[in-house]
């Protein structure tokens, strides 16, 4: 009997949206012949007039669930309304709306269709930003986000935005009647899609490794290795980020942080140096950093130091060139002057290196309301902010390992054959095959170390302190949330400037020092 | 009766798998099949977490939505249906399944060396590895002592000249770095995870390389001895018996 049943469309936004608007724009364009009930939830700037049934619930905040429930539950059987439009009160949580919607007594006599975002798009993304908004709990649970008073560069900036916080959300214009009567009526495709394509990305990968005679069971093998060893630093980085986002303040980071440059990096370093932390959990970590105001120079020298320079990876390292300290040492000190100078390319930016202004300043799970519209509390908003995280770079992670893996088994890391290469290219090499392995630094030393057998010291040298800064997986991991234009620059830097240090570290005598 | 969140029963049942697969890899030690004993602290921790996040799912199922997401799932889907299949592949299933019994040629090896050796190279100071037996001049290198012995027997080779030298492996005899008449009896060292596998093992000279099959099982005795060569001089075995025996019961053998 669910085809015979009214369908809701229910209509969230702050005070003064539109929605009252929206609701009798969208009646106007609503088949003759179909009975709609109005229920509103507040008195809307407009009032609903004609033949359209209306029922004001004023009180919403005084009465119970059940009682809620049984006064919508009798308006529908009297009424028997083709389509129920809800207003929704601005200043209540949607997810008290959610719940009446999904009580057993309404699922009965009528079914839940779409919820509505109105709002206007001048500052939409800002408001989304602020912590404890209401914006941003609504979109988290709407179909559609109808945006007022924007142009197209506009939308699709906002498009672009809403994807990475609801990746089910449509943004439509105002004035775009034809999109929303056709998302009003028909489902929402997106998550199918969606999983469709990681399937297919899944099979066509398969399928490549399978054309060029590569052995699956391996790959599979290299890449459950490889998630085995990021998953725990990546969760170890995703808690030390949440703790940070969730329990200290930007002005305390802004207080405690040195105000100057040089006081700014060596933070950066010293923080580095205690952080037994791989460059997957790095990155989590920088993110917070930066939004929590850390200077972008401090922020990207922690991030560049902290995989090369922290004491799993030196004791690694030591192991590997068979308790050679010189080589511990080389690595560290080459390690910071190059974080060092890394950091002061980023002086001088002033732009936001997230993707929309959103990521720059908050994130969904503080945000998070229970029915009662309270904050939830912190540790409730630490386990969603460490949940919303890990499925935020998870697949990031995923898709960094498969394209390693895909290298690794390609390349190998035979370069015996390619042992005449001199200095320069043979840097230049083993950097190539630091980006392209995306080792864990902490293994990192022994492989560059057989890998480079057969090269000058200052190869290997090349491979042990860029490949920690920057690798495929960590440049797809930053893809999640960072602009293009930031992750470009930064690989690019970070490429020229480890060249430069260890070039020029070898031509002071770093091979013979390490002899 | 309330009702529940599919979506978030599912996160939760998801979390909770992919935790207790963790959870059982490390507890069994058949983690060791993909990355080093040293990351077994910080499995454990991963397990953790992935079940407190179960939970934490799991305590809201019943906490209605409207928008309910599935395509995230493939964030922990894609490493359960990976480590299954390689469960299957790999042997572990089989080895939680099944009771261990001493069958294995490692096994014969460990109890067919002698006693115990105090380690003197500069890293592994004072370890003890076993298999020695300075009587009769024989090393009996147990399996997963195969990098310590090599270590030492590299660093100290004057001390082991001349020694019965008795260790597995797997045949490799790539022209690209073995002479005629060489090859080496391998174990795959593993550093920190499958990534990063690296074969190690002792050069030997054996007359009938030929009958030898790449990737096969053998077990090598022979006699340890400086090879003087053109520019420099090598350690190797003087192979006197190369017998094909059953693979190694850990599939692979760890530097720390």
């Amino acid at each position: 009997m669910n085809r015979n049943k009214p369908t809701i469309y229910a209509v969230t936004g702050t005070l003064m949206a539109g929605k009252t608007t929206f609701i009798k724009q969208c009646l106007t364009r609503i088949p003759q012949g179909r009975k709609v009930l109005v229920i509103q939830f507040e008195k809307g700037m407009e009032s609903i007039q004609g033949d359209t049934l209306y029922i004001p619930i004023r009180d919403v905040q005084s009465q119970t669930d059940e009682e809620l429930v049984t006064r919508i539950a009798d308006a529908v059987t009297e009424t028997q309304p083709s389509d129920i439009w809800v207003e929704w009160n601005g200043m209540l949580p949607v997810q008290r709306l959610i719940t009446l919607l999904n009580h057993n007594a309404l699922r009965r006599c009528c079914k839940l269709g779409k919820i509505i975002q109105v709002t206007e798009g001048q500052g939409y993304l800002e408001q989304l930003a602020v912590s404890g908004s209401m914006l941003m709990e609504q979109l988290l649970q709407c179909d559609v986000a109808v945006i007022r008073n924007v142009d197209r560069k506009q939308l699709r900036t906002i498009r672009h935005a809403l994807s990475r916080m609801q990746g089910s959300v449509e943004a439509i214009a105002w004035e775009d009647e034809k999109q929303i009567d056709s998302l009003l009526g028909f489902p929402n495709v997106n998550e199918a899609v969606r999983s469709l394509t990681i399937f297919t990305a899944c099979v066509a990968l398969a399928g490549l490794l399978y054309a060029m005679d590569i052995s699956i069971p391996t790959s599979i093998s290299v890449f459950l290795g490889t998630w085995l060893q990021a998953i725990p630093f990546l969760l170890l980085g995703i808690l030390l980020s949440s703790l940070i986002q969730v329990f200290v303040s930007a002005d305390l980071i802004r207080r405690l942080f040195p105000k100057n440059l040089l006081g700014g990096m060596l933070f950066g370093i010293f923080g580095g140096f205690l952080m037994p932390i791989c460059d997957c959990a790095s990155i989590p970590v920088f993110r917070s950093l930066v939004k929590k105001g850390v200077p972008l120079p401090a922020a990207v020298t922690f991030m560049t130091a902290a995989p090369v320079i922290n004491p799993v990876v030196m004791l690694s390292t030591y192991y590997a060139f068979g308790g050679n300290t010189k080589v511990v040492l080389a690595r560290v000190v080459l390690g910071i002057i190059a974080s060092v100078i890394i950091g002061l390319f980023f002086v001088r930016t002033r732009t936001s290196i997230f993707t929309n202004q959103y990521s720059a300043v908050a994130c969904a799970c503080c945000q998070t309301f229970g029915s009662e519209g309270k904050p939830a509390s912190k540790l409730v908003q630490l386990v969603s902010h460490f949940r919303n995280e890990l499925f935020e770079v998870g697949k990031y992670l995923l898709m960094g390992i498969a394209v390693s893996t895909f290298f690794q088994m390609v390349l190998g890391s035979d370069l015996t054959q390619m042992n005449a290469l001199g200095l320069v290219g043979s840097m230049l090499l083993m950097m190539v095959m630091a980006l392209l392995l995306s080792l864990c630094s902490s293994s990192d030393a022994v492989v560059g170390k057989n890998m480079g057998a057969s090269f000058p010291i200052g190869a290997v040298m090349g491979f042990l302190v860029f490949g920690p800064m920057m690798d495929i997986k960590n440049l797809i991991l930053m893809s999640a949330n960072m602009t293009k234009r930031f992750i470009v620059k930064i690989a690019v830097v970070s490429f020229v400037v480890c060249f430069a240090v260890v070039y020029v570290a070898s031509l002071l005598g770093l091979e013979v020092w390490l002899a | 009766m309330r009702r529940v969140n599919v979506a978030m029963l599912a996160e939760g049942i998801a979390f909770a798998m992919l935790g207790a697969i963790l959870l059982v890899l490390s507890v069994t030690g058949t983690y060791m099949y993909y990355v080093t004993p040293r990351t077994l602290p910080y499995l454990y921790f991963a397990s953790a977490m992935l079940l407190v996040l179960g939970v934490f799912a799991l305590l809201r199922m019943f906490e209605q939505a409207h928008i309910k997401p599935y395509s995230h799932l493939m964030v922990l889907l894609v490493p359960i249906v990976l480590l299954g299949w390689s469960a299957v592949d790999t042997g572990i299933l089989d080895r939680l399944l099944t009771p261990p019994s001493i069958t294995s040629d490692s096994e014969d090896l460990m109890v067919a060396g002698g006693g115990a050796y105090t380690m003197k190279a500069a890293l592994y100071q004072d370890t003890q590895i076993h298999g020695y037996d300075p009587v009769h001049r024989r090393i009996v290198i147990p399996e997963e002592e195969t990098y310590l012995w090599l270590v030492e027997i590299y660093e100290n080779p004057e001390t082991f000249l001349g020694f019965t030298i008795t260790t597995m492996g797997q045949v490799m005899k790539d022209e690209a770095y073995f002479t005629e008449g060489t090859f080496s009896p391998v174990r795959q060292l593993m550093t920190c995870c499958t990534a990063d596998l690296y074969p190690i093992g002792f050069k030997c000279e054996y007359g009938d390389v030929d009958s030898l099959i790449a990737d096969q099982w053998v077990r090598v005795t022979g006699t340890l001895t400086i090879k003087t060569l053109s520019q420099t001089s090598e350690l190797r075995i003087l192979a006197d018996t190369v017998e094909e025996v059953s693979p190694a019961r850990e599939p692979y053998v760890y530097a720390y």
